[in-house]
């Protein structure tokens, strides 16, 4: 019971990152269309960024603000340069995004070399107990900030002009135009904040795995599962959707074998993609019904 | 047709003396053949694959496995992996051509993922990261001929190249080969006019897989070591690369494009990691910038900047 | 009969598309499937060639159940279709395309291909020679080498149906075969078709324009709303009261109100709010718009009318900046609006009810309501959880909403409810309300009683009355032209991409031509039928 427990909230962390990237993925693909195989690696390079920033001797606070500021303007560079020329196409969309995570995966070994490093934990490294389980102050550090951001982001897509007109471009693309929304303006701020969501995402889970050139593109990729679980182009159900899938790996990890644990994601991918291509949350999305014309 | 010539004109180069020339163009050689898979699948028939690493390291798996662990004959070793990635590829072909698009592609990766992750956790038939060592080089002794070197080794990949070029071109240019890139059009059309869609993608991703897998177990029989990870996704990836500066749909581009990325990307990766970055951007730009492929693309941009000076540019796409 | 329908229906989701359609097809018959936009002719051929499974009912095919069965099975049975989206092989040549067709029939497999066996060989040579054979037949033998991408449209209409006939199968349904077609392309057609029907192939094909149909079908089965309202020789179609008031819609006795004529535009000196002069619109080798001008002075309520296909989706289009415009020019209130987007459009107050609604479903009425109003909102405002201005008047947009509210008192009702499940009446009312929140000049509807029910259609044009006593600007698209005409002060009649007709909405109303543009004039009988020479029945 005390296992379960554990593992329960060690899933719960590691699938709040999974849940963050794939809110990532979401945003930039209601918007564009592009799913964005490049999303975990800014998880990686905001890590990268908050660690090199405080070694420089910046307060943690103002390397982290930073590092997010920087993988937000790098998502918005991306965009401008790799993801508008390609437009709407779905096989030049996921090529050159993978070239991009490669570009992306290249540059970091060579500023920051091939080893892991970490960040120091937010509030130091003293374990809290709880009902026999061993919980790090990180832990409740990434499951707060998650719930914070999803409360935020809820909140924005519900209540601004702007976010409904997110909304708007996940419904109905045509509409959207037709109401004056373009996706010209849209998509550079999908990525700045898929690119914000992926350095919080990377930043906060730093102190508890460490971070090396090639994390991002597990995480990214799980996220891509976790939007699958919970339906595609559904924010919220991708978040639920990485909480699932962090929990059924910890549980396996934990009961049948660790070295398994990454191929739990792939297994539920494709189960998911073969018998619920739909997830299990889906939304109503005009692009699911075709209309025959 | 040059690309004849050129590949006759190879048969020199074990005579050269260059042991690193040599090593080179058989890893080229060996690469060639996984990525004309990929361009039969992805290329001609327009299905994205990011898996393709894994059909090529179940065939070097397959077939190391047989005689480290069966102690059987190499030949037979990699016929029977050859095949049995072949049938196993099919059963997948019914499972992931439901699928299209993003998903797809995912599909594949997640499949890749799958595979690699098996290598490492299979200890006991694999050597889990460590590798597996060990692995028998190749002979044919009723003819008393020996591979052992790479000089001789060198005419094994020549001729499993050949032959998957030879195939390969057979293929595209039979009648099969336009209903192939009818399936990249327009599936529906293809549909109506009495082909299965699904079988025939199937049948199409069983020889892709196969090639792969005979490449991969040549590589191990040549290697004789093999560990997990150049068979990891990153190779997968590169393949697309390569296909995509080849200019996906041309045979002869793809063995330019295969000797172009091993020629840039084994200096470079003395440097460290410039090797990844150098052909990333060249992945980024090809796809943005230049969809029909390097060669074309390059080729088209030189010509309309010189025709740029007579006519006006616009016409566009 | 060797193809029977019997009882067909398809339901997607909640919308029925078919119902209990009947009939039946002999070998070597020419029948041509008509029907006003959204009647359901391509879902039919999609479920008879097996792209869809019917909800409902039997498919028989040479006394073989057909319904189930996908495409891929039907064609070696002997039914082959094409598309209304052409669906060339544009990367392969003209020939290749049409061995592509043959293929299957030939039945090469993918192994002896990798080998080169001497059948492949064989089969190589005889889908050669049959290739040059249909392309002969279709006339394309000339551009036998080129690439199928630079055929017009004409050609690639040619190309496909030499391609679907390589196939082998002996009955071609052809989806809209003289989509975007020019007289001299259809020309081609209609002898090729009459050709193919001298060969023994049976065809059944859905078109719009009625001249070409009159000439070379001999038989036509109507459908509206999904069902079969006719079926019969082709001069007893043209006088057949349904299929006349399925075309031109039914006058709406209540709308007619108390404007009793075409009220004298007040501001008529002013200059025009919107001017569209010799506007033509080409999208890859089909002209959808041909030479059109269009005025529309302020205040005035002006209808666009014709048949499906006839440039008025097309249209719109241009003036909403999402169509290729080839040449001519659009003024929007005095501004060359030519090539700008449909932001800058909406900017400058035009708002646009597009065919079908097009709401955002999964959003409250409200949140559509609002979003109305989007490029009417300052930058900050849209980032803010609330509006900057409530304070002042309530706010610019509660303030709208409340108006549109006023107008459409069903939609307050409704207010939180998702857009998505509407009725397909409160569904236009809220898009119309969705575009009065831009505050318009101008406001565009394009087939605002399409998928309405007949009590709705007639509020609906009641409230547009209404808005345009207020003095605003409506620019009405219209399949049902006589409704439209009713409560418009000018028409326009589009045909074939060009204006046929224009003139005060009265004078339309009674003119000849306007039935003429929706049925087309027939030939005289006795000459029916290019077709018919030396066509024996089977």
């Amino acid at each position: 019971m005390v296992d379960a427990l554990q593992f329960l909230v060690s899933g719960l962390v590691i699938g709040s990152i999974y849940g963050l990237a794939g809110i990532g993925f979401t945003g930039i693909y209601n918007v564009t269309g592009v799913v964005n195989f490049a999303q975990g690696d800014k998880a990686m390079i905001g890590a990268m960024l908050a660690i090199s920033l405080s070694q420089m001797g910046l307060p943690p606070i103002v390397a982290i603000l930073l590092a997010v500021g920087l993988t937000g303007a790098v998502a918005v560079v991306i965009e401008c340069f790799t993801v508008r020329p390609v437009g709407n196409d779905v096989w030049r969309g996921i090529i050159v995004t993978i070239g991009v995570g490669i570009v992306l995966r290249g540059i970091a070994v060579v500023v920051w070399g091939t080893e892991a490093r970490g960040l120091p934990a937010f509030s130091g490294e003293e374990p809290i107990h709880f009902l026999g389980a061993t919980v790090s102050p990180q832990s409740l550090w990434v499951m707060g900030i998650t719930a914070v951001l999803a409360i935020g982001l809820a909140l924005f897509f519900q209540l601004t002009f702007i976010g409904k007109a997110f909304r708007a471009c996940a419904v109905n693309p045509f509409a959207s135009r037709i109401v004056g929304i373009e996706i010209r303006t849209m998509s550079p701020i999908a990525f700045a904040i898929s690119g914000v969501l992926g350095a919080i995402a990377g930043i906060i889970i730093a102190p508890i795995t460490l971070m090396q050139y090639d994390t991002g593109l597990l995480i990214g990729l799980k996220g891509f599962v976790a939007c699958i679980i919970g339906g595609f182009g559904n924010p919220m159900g991708a978040l639920l959707g990485g909480l699932i899938l962090g929990i059924a790996e910890t549980f396996s990890a934990g009961y049948l074998s660790s070295g398994y644990k990454n191929a739990i994601a792939f297994v539920l991918l494709l189960g998911f993609l073969i018998f619920r291509p739909e997830g299990l949350f889906r939304e109503i999305d005009s692009k699911l019904v075709k209309h025959e014309r | 047709m040059k690309t004849p010539l050129a590949l006759v004109c190879l048969l020199i180069v074990p005579f050269l003396g260059s042991d690193y020339l040599t090593n080179l163009l058989i890893v080229v050689m060996l690469h060639a053949l996984p990525a004309i898979g990929v361009s039969l699948l992805m290329g001609y028939t327009g299905q994205i694959s990011l898996g393709h690493a894994a059909f090529y390291g179940l065939g070097a798996y397959g077939a190391a496995a047989f005689s480290v662990h069966g102690g059987g004959d190499p030949w037979i070793g990699i016929a029977l992996a050859t095949f049995l990635v072949g049938v196993m590829s099919s059963y997948l072909g019914w499972v992931i051509f439901r699928l299209r698009g993003h998903y797809l592609a995912v599909a594949t990766l997640g499949f890749g993922f799958i595979v690699n992750i098996a290598f490492v956790e299979l200890r006991d038939w694999t050597g889990g990261p460590n590798g597996l060592p060990g692995i028998p080089p190749l002979d044919i002794p009723i003819l008393d001929l020996s591979f052992h070197t790479d000089g001789t080794f060198f005419y094994v990949a020549w001729v499993a190249m050949i032959l998957a070029v030879v195939m390969a071109q057979n293929l595209v240019n039979a009648p099969v080969g336009l209903v192939m890139r009818g399936i990249a059009e327009s599936e529906r059309a293809v549909s109506s006019l009495g082909n299965d869609v699904t079988s025939l993608k199937r049948k199409i991703l069983v020889i892709s897989a196969a090639v792969s897998a005979a490449s991969g177990g040549l590589y191990a029989h040549y290697i004789g070591y093999i560990s997990p990870q150049p068979f990891a996704i990153d190779f997968s990836i590169k393949l697309v690369v390569i296909i995509a500066i080849g200019g996906f749909r041309s045979i002869p581009g793809i063995l330019f494009a295969t000797l172009f990325v091993t020629v840039i990307t084994e200096p470079l990766q003395e440097l460290g990691y410039y090797d990844v970055v150098v052909y990333g951007l060249f992945l980024v730009v090809i796809i943005a910038y230049m969809p029909q492929g390097l060669l074309q693309g390059a080729y088209g941009l030189g010509r309309r900047m010189l025709s740029g000076a007579r006519a006006p540019a616009g016409a566009g796409r | 009969m060797t193809l029977t329908v019997s009882g067909i229906g398809m339901k997607f989701g909640g919308l029925e598309a078919l119902r209990d359609i009947t009939f039946g097809v002999d070998d070597g018959e020419l029948v041509a499937v008509i029907g006003p936009n959204g009647a359901g002719k391509s879902t039919l051929i999609n479920v008879i060639c097996g792209n869809y499974a019917p909800t409902a009912g039997a498919i028989e095919f040479r006394h073989r159940r057909i319904d189930a069965l996908p495409p891929h099975i039907m064609n070696p049975l002997g039914i082959v279709r094409t598309f209304q989206t052409i669906e060339l092989f544009r990367e392969l040549t003209v020939h290749e395309n049409v061995m592509a067709g043959g293929v299957a029939g030939a039945k090469v497999g993918v192994a002896p291909s990798l080998f080169r066996w001497p059948s492949v060989s064989r089969s190589e040579k005889a889908l050669t020679r049959m290739a040059d054979e249909y392309l002969d037949l279709v006339g394309l033998d000339r551009r036998r080498d080129d690439p199928a991408s630079v055929l017009s449209a004409g050609q690639q209409r040619l190309l496909i149906i030499a391609r679907a006939l390589a196939s082998g199968a002996d009955w071609l349904f052809l989806d809209e075969p003289g989509a975007g077609l020019n007289p001299v392309a259809k020309e081609r057609l209609a002898e090729v078709i009459a050709r193919l029907r001298d060969h023994g192939k049976t065809i059944v094909f859905v078109e719009h324009d009625m001249g070409f149909i009159g000439r070379i079908a001999e038989r036509i089965i109507v459908i509206d709303r999904g069902r079969v309202i006719a079926d019969d020789v082709p001069e007893k179609i043209r006088s057949d009261e349904r299929v006349i008031s399925a075309y031109l819609g039914v006058g709406s006795a209540s709308t007619r109100g108390g404007r009793k004529t075409a009220a004298p535009s007040k501001r008529k000196e002013t200059a025009p709010l919107l001017d569209i002069r010799d506007l033509t619109v080409r999208y890859g080798g089909i002209t959808a718009l041909q030479d059109t001008s269009l005025t529309l002075m302020p205040g005035e309520l002006v209808a666009v009318v014709g048949a499906n296909g006839a440039g008025k989706s097309t249209l719109l289009k241009a003036i909403m900046g999402e169509a290729p415009v080839a040449s001519g020019k659009i003024f929007l209130d005095g501004q060359d609006a030519t090539h700008w987007t449909p932001r800058q459009f909406v900017a400058a107050g035009l708002s646009m009810c597009p065919e079908g609604r097009q709401l955002f479903g999964s959003l409250s009425v409200i949140d559509n309501l609002k979003l109305g109003r989007y490029t009417q909102v300052g930058a900050l405002e849209r980032w803010l959880p609330w509006s900057p201005r409530a304070g002042h008047e309530g706010g610019d947009t509660d303030r709208l909403i409340e108006e549109v509210f006023d107008v459409f008192p069903l939609l307050r009702e409704r207010r939180d409810q998702l857009a998505g499940t509407l009725s397909g009446g409160e569904g236009q009312v809220l898009a119309i309300g969705r575009a009065l929140m831009n505050t318009p000049d101008l406001l565009v509807l394009d087939e605002p009683s399409l998928g309405v029910a007949p009590r709705m259609i007639a509020e609906i044009f009641e409230r547009l009355t209404a808005l345009r006593e207020r003095g605003m600007t409506i620019l009405l698209v219209e399949q049902n032209a006589r409704a439209a005409l009713e409560i418009a002060d000018r028409g326009y009649v589009l045909d074939s991409g060009r204006v046929m007709v224009e003139g005060s909405a009265v004078e339309l109303l009674e003119s000849e031509s306007m039935a003429e543009a929706y049925l087309g004039a027939f030939p005289v009988s006795g000459e029916t039928g290019a077709a018919r020479t030396g066509g024996t029945h089977a």
